[in-house]
């Protein structure tokens, strides 16, 4: 067995939860993360260079996986947006659903605009830099500050004050002296 | 607890109830990988093989044009110079293969203007290698998709395909 199935096989057996965890962060549904997981393992050992160890292949299945998501996404908004109305049933949601703190986490995410969810995942999950962040989603630093200061916003709306930090954000003291002529 | 400490707890919660359930295809992956690896292969191979194949036909002539043993002058003063009065300056030894342009006859246009064979070898040449150099362009943009710098950009248009 050549060195990348190896690494690959140790990605898949062993890192493959983890990255399926990732990957619902970033998507919001367990059956399209999924197969996003599996998406992105498979076309990150089909070309290009064979990654020879496992750290460098997750981050890059990561990586993936954040602009697949994002790609989904939208493609996802174009197909609602066009989509005709039809009435569906509505279905309330149980209680177990209700009460889980965690229901309230994934709920806030829903909020987000695909592009403000990944740059929070890659901020709060992976701990990326500003210019990190951008690196990955080829954008701008500024335009990554907006998303993050709009996701911050609407986190705080769904979660309350203390659910969102932003670090980035330094407080200098100003001491005012007076002036003398 | 934090945003982070929440999203941490959240993903370690799916990943720790998918791989309750996770499929052990971890094989079929693998030959899935190995097939796309294949073809992926082949796309890069074919164009590396194009431009040594290029390279190999049109280096010699290009090779040979700077070098100088090739006369490069212009098509039309040349043959006019050399039907009307074989200059020695033009080809020292007066060789006839050396300079073989036969005095056009009148009243027929020559429609190939009197240019050599070297001419539109080396015309040729400078043109496989431009395209061996777009090839080799194309072959590095493959290359660097697989780095880790432009996932985003292999990814999107992965993403298109799909």
């Amino acid at each position: 067995m050549s060195t990348w199935a190896k690494v690959m096989e140790s990605v898949v057996r062993e890192r493959r939860p983890a990255l399926v965890g990732y990957a619902y962060l970033m998507t919001g549904s367990r059956t399209e993360a999924e197969d996003l997981v599996q998406d992105a393992i498979v076309r990150t050992f089909a070309r290009g260079r064979a990654k020879t160890s496992v750290v460098q292949a997750e981050a890059y299945i990561k990586r993936a996986i954040a602009n697949e998501a994002i790609n989904r996404a939208r493609h996802r908004m174009v197909v609602e947006q066009h989509k005709p109305l039809v009435a569906t049933s509505y279905s309330a949601p149980g209680h177990e659903y209700m009460v889980s703190a965690q229901a309230d986490l994934e709920a806030a995410l829903e909020v987000l605009s695909p592009r403000e969810r990944a740059v929070t995942i890659l901020k709060y999950v992976d701990d990326l830099t500003i210019a990190s962040i951008a690196a990955v989603l080829k954008l701008n630093d500024g335009t990554v500050k907006r998303y993050l200061a709009n996701a911050a916003v609407k986190l705080r709306e769904q979660l309350g004050d203390d659910a969102v930090n932003l670090t980035e954000r330094v407080t200098v003291p100003v001491i005012l002296t007076e002036s003398r002529p | 607890m934090d945003l982070s400490q929440q999203l941490h707890s959240l993903a370690s919660d799916v990943g720790n109830d998918y791989a309750m359930s996770a499929p052990e295809d971890a094989s079929r992956l693998i030959g899935k990988a190995r097939r796309g690896r294949m073809v992926w292969t082949s796309g890069v191979g074919a164009v590396a093989a194009a431009g040594a194949a290029t390279l190999a036909f049109g280096g010699p002539a290009v090779a040979a044009a700077l070098s100088g043993d090739t006369q490069l002058e212009p098509a039309g003063p040349a043959t006019e110079s050399a039907s009307v009065t074989p200059s020695p300056s033009v080809s020292p030894s007066p060789e006839p293969s050396v300079t073989p342009s036969p005095t056009p006859s009148p009243g027929v246009i020559d429609l190939t203007g009197g240019s050599t064979l070297g001419d539109d070898d080396d015309d040729d040449a400078y043109e496989d290698d431009d395209d061996a150099y777009e090839d080799d362009d194309d072959s590095s943009d493959d290359d660097d998709s697989s780095d880790d710098d432009d996932s985003s950009d292999d990814d999107s248009e992965d993403s298109e395909d799909d």
